[in-house]
């Protein structure tokens, strides 16, 4: 990413009377910050909008074939193999509503 | 709430019947529990007449083992461990909490739908961080996910390990998301490894036994005889059965 433009604001700002100029990076933007009295001035340069979540799988998970029996709630059996659902109790279909 | 419940006298052992009603769905949020205990052979009710959203009835054997999971991960060594994951401005500000969620809900699910059963459950061990910036941003707010996935291996031991892992915050903003992606991308899979030693040392509690049956119940697991309320968001117990 280019920040060549913020590099040449610092000097820039420093001779214009501006203090605690402060730069700070991250992998996708460039920002520089500085005072002069009750101004404040913000600079911010990127080139990807940043979300705020993230959710990754992690690789190393062992092999399915050492997988005989998975968790879940009481009463259900999942099949790793078949991938099939049996159910041991009775019930668990959400009732419909009286009219 | 009001409750009536009765058991009946068999022989040998003692089982317990155990109902939850959870008041906003199914194994999330609050819920009450209620513990009947009465001997194996014999047979007991609980009776309840309050509203719920959801219920769940499950017959307990006098065999069965449970591992309370927030308990077991809130313990000062570990918090140690978290906090020092997190780099200088960051701050964890809650416990460790812990909650069963099934396969589809975990938050990676859409990436690789086909790496678990639907009905599979994980447990995301979860806890709240803050994160201050500068004046020119809004601070941050959110939390830290990681999701084991637990399982019986072909000799009946108890198996664990981390699934992965998430982040979600709020604030940041408009010039501070980047850099604290950056510090949440390199502290979070670091957290991986510690976890993985952690859920290791609490599985060797069970691995003196081999078992046939493994699921999870909403909250501490309790067996407790009477009502209980508690918050399946914020504990679940890992449960098995020879």
């Amino acid at each position: 990413m280019e920040t060549k433009l913020l590099e040449r604001m610092e000097p820039i700002l420093k001779e214009d009377g501006f203090t605690h100029i402060s730069k700070t990076s991250s992998t996708h933007s460039v920002t520089l910050s500085a005072e002069k009295g009750r101004q404040r001035l913000v600079l911010h340069i990127t080139d990807q909008a940043e979300l705020s979540d993230k959710a990754v799988r992690n690789e190393e998970v062992p092999a399915a074939a050492n997988i005989k029996l998975t968790a879940t709630m009481p009463g259900l059996s999942p099949n790793a193999a078949g991938q099939v659902v049996q159910r041991t109790g009775q019930g668990g279909a959400p009732r419909a509503k009286r009219r | 709430m009001e409750i009536l419940s009765w058991a009946r006298k068999g022989g040998g052992t003692m089982a317990t019947l155990s109902q939850y009603w959870f008041r906003d769905g199914f194994f999330t949020g609050p819920f009450d529990v209620f513990n009947q205990t009465y001997a194996d052979g014999g047979w007991a009710w609980i009776s309840n007449g309050a509203s719920s959203a959801a219920t769940l009835v499950w017959n307990r054997p006098d065999s069965e083992r449970t591992l309370d999971v927030a308990a077991q991960l809130g313990t000062p060594a570990i918090l140690a461990v978290i906090d020092g994951l997190l780099s200088s401005g960051a701050s964890r500000t809650s416990g460790i909490m812990a909650q069963g969620v099934f396969w589809p809900n975990v938050s990676y699910y859409s990436k690789d739908p086909s790496a678990h059963n639907d009905s599979d459950m994980l447990i995301r061990v979860y806890f709240n961080f803050h994160i201050s910036t500068p004046w020119y941003c809004s601070d941050a707010d959110g939390n830290i996910s990681y999701y084991l996935f637990l399982y019986l291996d072909g000799g009946g031991h108890l198996q664990g390990y981390v699934d992965g892992w998430s982040y979600n915050y709020s604030g940041g903003g408009p010039f501070c998301t980047g850099s604290i992606n950056d510090a949440l991308n390199n502290a979070v899979p670091n957290g991986v490894g510690p976890l993985q030693t952690v859920l290791d040392d609490d599985l060797a509690l069970l691995s003196d036994a081999t078992f046939s049956k493994l699921y999870y119940l909403p909250g501490s697991g309790t067996k407790t005889p009477g009502d209980t309320s508690e918050n399946a968001d914020l504990d679940v117990a890992i449960a098995v059965l020879p």
